[in-house]
């Protein structure tokens, strides 16, 4: 009976005669036990400590670790698990990574974006519209470039977030400004070491544990697809949709009703004592499962291009709050993806606010140097008149 | 699988799970979508806008004719995509088909009457003739769908369309009648080619009922049924505004109080969060003309004794965050240089010695004259914050500022406050402006000679802070610019005209049950309006 006496200290025991009634869609509780969502919560065969590694997606005290510093323990699963931390944290950094080719491509095509002094800034701002396939960006870009004085050679650069960024300070004005320039190509290098395998696996292996900890936080939620259909994963989701003016209306009711399914599942599942889980308990694994859908729908609509359908489902994924900050059950992935779309959104004033909070996490400082430049494209000149009002 | 329950992650908050009673299931689609907004709209332009409120009804009226999407880039819903520009002349094309609500179809006749006769004329009771006249010359219609808008300032090799994000497509069949278009008098029922219109003359500005615009083509797939109608409700307080939503008499509320906020968050099956992005800021606004306040360390003691970290904790959740002067925190115009103002009434005592003043009764006073000070606040504000207000006043008066505090309600701020009279009445104001851009902020300390709308409340002119605006506008240079606007946030928090308190994120909620597609724009909020639908199975 390991950990009973502290799971009765956040599942506040069980209600014998409180069993909801299921839809036609719920899933059997035989099901739903094999997901990592019940595992993570009542199977004993998963190792307690790989459940507390999970923090990260789970939730739990504690902070950020810094990009590729995965949870330490010789527990089974944990090596797996922070072999996948590693991968997206250098997934997370690949969304900053994103929002400063975009941003520096948008600085770059405004003609005074950069003095001669930052003339670095239209050589990287081409070298990013290039990267992302905007040819008349980058040649706008090359052609503001062209039209500046030879600049002083750059400083050497410096490692930020294990990413090599040029960093130049002017006076302007009597004010002092820092500006940072990240190369594309120095940015595709940095994210490929961080996420390329480890040499060995530096913990003991086992299938189940090493399956859940692949699973944990995400809509995969069953080590294999045979109940794909009852409790589909966000991609099948996502890819279900059809195309149409109510697309994210449709992606909505598509989150939510299999966010429903789960809900009606978990309202029938026999809790420990032969009674249901009680409502603290069933809330849990409710916002576990909601959260992990909506962040990996977001995800998929983020990395098809459709920001703003990805911005809805992220944020609800990380609570729907006036000030988002980096936690333990907030991921990085998460939140960096939520600030790209934010960003690709035009919400660039909350876009700011989230990557700085972000940079003020140890090691993952880069999000400071994004929030820094899309401040700048927000302040691009756009010419139309400004509107102000009570 | 042995079933026990145990400690998983110690500190995981558990939202309570609220189950209330659901309120009996209406006939969605065929009833109006209720929205409960803010102040009483004065207009239905757009362009004519004071208020959020009224800018928001702008547009669900009229379309833009560029917006942003994703990336930056834009869209128009007003022209065929390819626009042009060759110097100085941007070629448009209106959409084909494009009509207004009342039927009638948009073409190029509209967009130069929009320009010509509204936009750049000086004499119809809005801001925008100077700057339109400036900037662009006649627009020219070519055919009867196309045309072009010349430029009257040299026009950017890149984007000159950005010119026109905020510029609406008005109709000269609606406006253009009878000469001189008469905004007051087609207020209550303007025709544009926005998602919904006045189908019968709005009788009331304080409940607003919009109609779809039947010949704007809305899709709704599956058993969704897109919002046939609108009904808009202003002007009720923070209570009331609960009270219906909670009753489920209404389907959204923009902007609520965040600390209202937590009840409906623990209901996530009924109730949906979504933010706002606006760059609102909080302040009050210092009359330099008072005779106590025209001494700078007066204004800076009268600013050290707001207990702002206090205040903020009000509002709950984080929403509020501190600023330190007209540009937000993280804004790049935000100088590192300035910090929001410290409590502290040991200083602001030594401040108020130094300038000469005694503590008489509890209350400053020179010569005789015991610091009085004429405190208006906006009326809502009051209303739905009054324990921020009242924190605000106890604080000066236990630190010797004699406060006399009047609601000021929203016809009055137009009259009293925006007509460039407030000195005369007033020694503080407190309000919260929204600004799309940050450019916005700077007509808020500059001197505006127009007859129109007063939003530099007190008149505030300053030598510097004048200097360095022109600076700004004269140089072309990125970081030079922003080095100025750096430069002008610092001049502005030291020389207080305003005491800047905070920036708010709003957040709206909805019913999540009942509505699916909702996500509100930046600023504009209603941009994607015709996105929101009934759910199938809401009730």
């Amino acid at each position: 009976m390991r950990r009973i006496g502290l799971a009765a200290a956040l599942l506040v025991g069980c209600s014998g005669g409180d069993v909801a009634p299921t839809g036609p869609s719920a899933p059997a509780p035989d099901i739903l036990q094999s997901s990592w969502v019940v595992q993570a919560a009542l199977d004993e065969s998963i190792p307690g400590d790989l459940v507390a590694a999970s923090g990260r997606w789970l939730g739990g005290p504690g902070r950020w670790r810094e990009p590729g510093q995965g949870p330490r323990s010789s527990a089974p699963g944990v090596a797996a698990l922070r072999d996948r931390a590693r991968r997206e944290d250098g997934e997370a950094l690949g969304q900053l990574g994103s929002i400063l080719l975009e941003a520096n491509c948008r600085l770059a095509q405004a003609p005074g974006s950069f003095d001669a002094e930052l003339a670095l800034g239209f050589e990287v701002g081409a070298e990013s519209c290039a990267a992302l396939g905007n040819d008349d960006g980058a040649a706008l870009a090359t052609k503001h470039r062209a039209a500046l004085a030879d600049a002083p050679a750059p400083p050497p650069a410096q490692i930020i977030s294990g990413t090599p960024v040029t960093v130049i300070e002017v006076q302007r004005e009597g004010t002092k400004l820092r500006y940072s320039f990240v190369r594309p190509a120095d940015l595709t290098t940095a994210l490929d070491a961080l996420v390329a395998p480890a040499d060995a696996p530096s913990g003991p292996t086992d299938a189940m544990a090493d399956s859940f900890a692949a699973r944990v936080g995400t809509s995969r939620w069953f080590g294999d697809d045979r109940t794909v259909g009852e409790l589909p994963d966000a991609g099948a989701l996502f890819a279900g949709l059809t195309k149409g003016a109510d697309r994210m209306a449709a992606s909505e009711e598509a989150v939510d009703a299999a966010t429903a399914t789960w809900g009606a599942g978990l309202a029938a599942l026999p809790g420990p004592a032969d009674g249901s889980l009680d409502a603290s308990a069933r809330a849990l694994l409710d916002g576990w499962a909601g959260r992990a859908l909506k962040r990996e729908f977001g995800l998929a609509a983020l990395a098809a291009d459709e920001p703003s359908l990805a911005l809805i489902h992220l944020e609800d994924a990380a609570g729907s709050r006036a000030r988002t900050r980096p936690e333990p059950g907030l991921d990085p992935l998460l939140l960096c993806a939520l600030a790209r779309a934010r960003f690709e959104s035009n919400e660039l004033r909350r876009a700011v606010d989230l990557l700085e909070d972000i940079g003020a996490s140890p090691g993952w400082e880069l999000a400071r140097e994004a929030a820094r430049t899309v401040a700048r494209v927000a302040v691009l000149p756009t010419a139309a008149e400004a509107r102000v009002n009570r | 699988m042995r079933r026990s329950l145990r400690l998983l992650l110690p500190g995981v908050l558990m939202a309570p799970l609220l189950v209330l009673p659901m309120e009996s299931a209406d006939a969605e689609g065929d009833r109006p979508l209720v929205i409960l907004e803010e102040d009483e709209p004065q207009t239905t332009y757009p362009f004519l806008s004071r208020t959020m409120s009224e800018q928001r009804l702008g547009e669900l009226l009229f379309d833009r004719f560029f917006t942003l999407t994703k990336g930056g880039d834009l869209v128009s819903p007003v022209f065929e995509p390819g626009w042009t520009a060759s110097a100085p002349n941007l070629s448009l094309t209106v959409n084909e088909g494009l009509k207004f609500a009342d039927g009638s179809p948009a073409t190029f006749s509209d967009v130069t009457f929009t320009f010509n006769d509204v936009y750049r004329r000086t004499d119809l009771g809005h801001n925008l003739g100077a700057w339109y006249g400036k900037v662009f010359g006649d627009a020219q219609q070519i055919t009867p769908m196309v045309g072009s808008v010349r430029f009257g300032v040299q026009m950017p090799d890149e984007g000159s369309e950005r010119y026109l994000l905020t510029t609406v497509l008005l109709s000269r069949g609606n406006l253009g009648k009878g000469g001189r278009p008469d905004l007051e008098g087609s207020k209550r029922q303007p025709v544009g080619t926005g998602p919904f219109w006045a189908a019968e003359p709005i009788e009331s500005f304080d409940d607003v009922l919009l109609q779809r615009n039947p010949h704007r083509a809305v899709k709704a797939s599956g058993d969704r049924k897109p919002v046939s109608s609108l009904r808009l409700q202003y002007d009720q307080d923070a209570a009331s505004q609960k009270e219906l939503m909670e009753g489920g008499r209404a389907d959204v509320w923009v902007s609520p109080p965040p600390a209202l906020l937590p009840p409906f968050k623990n209901q996530s099956d009924r109730y949906g969060i979504r933010s706002y992005d606006l760059n609102q800021w909080w302040y009050v606004s210092v009359n330099h003309d008072n005779p106590h306040l025209r001494n700078g360390q007066v204004r800076e003691a009268v600013d050290m004794v707001v207990p702002r970290s206090q205040l903020v904790e009000k509002f709950g959740s984080e929403s509020a965050r501190l600023t330190s002067g007209p540009f937000l925190p993280g804004s790049a115009w935000e100088s590192g240089e300035a910090s929001p103002t410290t409590t502290s009434k040991a200083q602001a005592g030594e401040l108020m010695k130094a300038a000469g003043y005694t503590l008489e009764s509890g209350y400053w006073t020179k010569a005789g004259d015991t610091v009085t000070l004429r405190f208006g606040v906006q009326g809502d504000i009051l209303d739905d914050y009054n324990d921020v207000v009242y924190g605000m006043v106890d604080a000066w008066e236990d630190a010797g500022f004699r406060i006399r505090l009047r609601s000021v309600r929203s016809a009055d701020w137009r009259t009293q406050v925006e007509s460039g009279k407030a000195s005369g009445s007033y020694d503080l104001l407190m309000g919260r402006w929204n600004i799309d851009r940050e450019e916005g902020a700077i007509e808020l300390f500059t001197k505006n000679p127009s007859k129109g709308r007063k939003t530099n409340l007190f008149n505030y002119n300053n030598d510097i802070v004048n200097l360095t605006v022109k600076q700004y506008y004269e140089e072309s240079s990125g970081p030079k610019r922003e080095a100025l606007m750096q430069r002008l946030h610092k001049q502005l928090h030291d020389d207080r005209p305003y005491l800047f308190l905070w920036t708010l994120q709003v957040q709206s909620i909805y019913r999540r049950d009942r509505l699916a597609g909702f996500r509100p724009a930046p600023f504009y909020y209603y941009t994607s309006a015709d996105g929101i639908v009934w759910k199938g199975d809401a009730k």
